[in-house]
């Protein structure tokens, strides 16, 4: 494989397909110096098949960076430590943040023994109903209303 | 299974709507479960599995109190085009339908899709004026769903997501605007000032890659990574400059060129009255002009409903099940669209 004509350093092995006073102009050189040298939307940048192939892949899901590339969709969680490089550089590029400002996620350990409460609550309710046992029924719909209560202040707060 | 009556009402986010700039607020978080890939490099049988889990859970919590549920895997092409065209589906699900589940409410407002781009996303939309409601609808939803389950959260990107352009919170506001005055005035290069400031998108009302027809345009903030009330601030900031920005034209409109605006709203009135045929962009420009003359009182005893009615009924695919063809050639839709409209204008079958 020839030698990038800019760097003379790493292998040419990307084409730099750029238009020039309305002409299309290729020139051979290495994946680095393409992207340094392309300019916006006048020039078109083709890798090789062997670069995709030889190119970072995620173990987990087989994504590779080209693939991320191209269509800007991670594959899985891992892909995100695989390719956390390139995208820190993107992010920093386009949004001028690197890293989420926003909260940890929080478990409140209040919430789900209530749900699961209503759950068993609206269970022996139907039972009661099935039975026609209606004293009982009544008892435990109060019982659900309270336990619904209970969530919808949780939601509002 | 789809329930019929579907295609016979309309959406509540869209029937609440009465005036102003802002038709919808559609609010969207993206949550993946934790250390599973996303649902694109899943086989149909891991996303089987994914779809019982989480619909089970969900089905527990006080989201909603019956939720309808659809596989859309099961379905037939022609009813996931009803669902896309009520905006249940996205375009994405209608090609690749197996293994994606909906749950969602009967007013429309809740929605879950289960294996879209992510495990999990759950679309809150609410009508302009309830920005407000819909902001805390989907803090409690994400607060309800975070103690339920188990998601991927990255130290550095926040929630994960399928694509990136959602990372932090997960989070997506997008809102359905009608701008008419804006864009009779000539003022669009405002509009896009304001929207480039606040780094927000701006597509036609079918989404990503859509052309701007009838005054209606979807816009998208773009503000990944940051804190999600930081991001709602910004977003209704940006809504109420457009806001303002479509009200100041609206005056203009009245005040300088009065003879105009009736004329063009008159004209699309009678339009609409006799057409009989009407393709589908004509047929939203000249509703719109006409939705405008009712807001600045120009025209009165249409009924209100009507705009709201003909947008959602005057779908390909709603046209084709109203009326029970099993096909459905371009003309005679647009003549079956025309009659539609008619009967809207008049206020029949209100419902």
């Amino acid at each position: 494989m020839p030698i990038c004509p800019v760097c003379k350093l790493r292998e040419a092995d990307t084409t730099l397909v750029e238009f020039v006073e309305g002409r299309i102009k290729k020139r051979l050189l290495c994946s680095i110096c393409a992207e340094k040298e392309a300019d916006g939307v006048r020039s078109i940048i083709i890798t090789s098949t062997e670069v995709r192939r030889k190119g970072k892949k995620c173990p987990v899901c087989g994504t590779s960076l080209y693939e991320f590339r191209r269509s800007f969709l991670m594959g899985c969680p891992t892909c995100y430590d695989i390719f956390r490089d390139e995208l820190t550089e993107i992010l920093k590029k386009v949004v001028g943040r690197e890293s989420f400002l926003g909260e940890r996620p929080q478990k409140d350990s209040e919430i789900i023994p209530l749900l699961q409460e209503r759950e068993n609550l609206m269970k022996r309710l139907n039972e009661a109903i099935k039975k026609e046992e209606f004293e009982e029924a009544a008892k435990l719909r109060d019982e659900i209303k309270k336990i619904e209560e209970q969530l919808q202040w949780f939601q509002k707060n | 299974m789809v329930p019929e009556k579907l295609i016979n009402t309309i959406p509540q986010w869209l029937k609440e709507w009465k005036e102003g700039p802002v038709v919808t607020l559609i609010l969207q978080l993206s949550r993946n479960l934790k250390d599973k890939k996303f649902p694109a490099k899943l086989s149909i049988g891991e996303r089987e599995e994914i779809v019982t889990m989480v619909c089970e859970e969900l089905e527990k919590t006080p989201f909603w109190q019956t939720p309808l549920k659809i596989k859309c895997g099961e379905l037939t092409s022609d009813w996931l085009k009803i669902l896309f065209e009520r905006k249940l589906i996205t375009r994405y699900i209608l090609n690749s339908p197996q293994g994606v589940c909906i749950l969602f409410d009967k007013e429309e407002k809740l929605l879950a899709r289960i294996n879209d781009r992510d495990h999990i996303r759950l679309v809150i939309r609410e009508t302009g004026n309830n920005m407000e409601q819909a902001f805390t609808n989907l803090t409690a939803s994400a607060y309800i769903l975070e103690q339920i389950f188990e998601f991927s959260f990255h130290e550095q990107f926040g929630y994960l997501t399928s694509s990136p352009v959602y990372l932090g919170e997960g989070l997506s506001l997008n809102a359905l605007l009608h701008i008419p005055a804006i864009f009779f005035t000539r003022q669009t290069e405002k509009l896009f000032k304001i929207l480039s400031d606040y780094n927000i998108l701006v597509w036609g009302m079918e989404g990503e890659g859509s052309d701007i027809t009838g005054s209606m345009v979807l816009i998208k903030e773009r503000d990944l990574l940051m804190r999600k009330e930081d991001s709602f601030a910004r977003f209704q900031k940006a809504l109420g400059e457009i806001n303002e920005l479509e009200s100041t034209s609206r005056s203009i409109l009245m005040v300088q060129h009065q003879k105009e605006l009736e004329d063009r709203v008159l004209k699309s009135l009678a339009i609409l009255k006799s057409a009989v045929i009407l393709g589908l962009k004509e047929a939203l420009e000249l509703l719109s002009t006409v939705k405008l003359g009712i807001e600045t009182g120009i025209i009165d005893g249409v009924s209100p409903n009507f705009f709201t009615r003909s947008l959602i009924f005057m779908q390909p695919e709603h046209l084709r099940k109203k009326f029970g063809l099993p096909q459905l050639d371009p003309l005679r839709e647009s003549e079956l669209r025309a009659e539609l409209i008619k009967e809207a204008l008049e206020g029949e079958h209100e419902g």
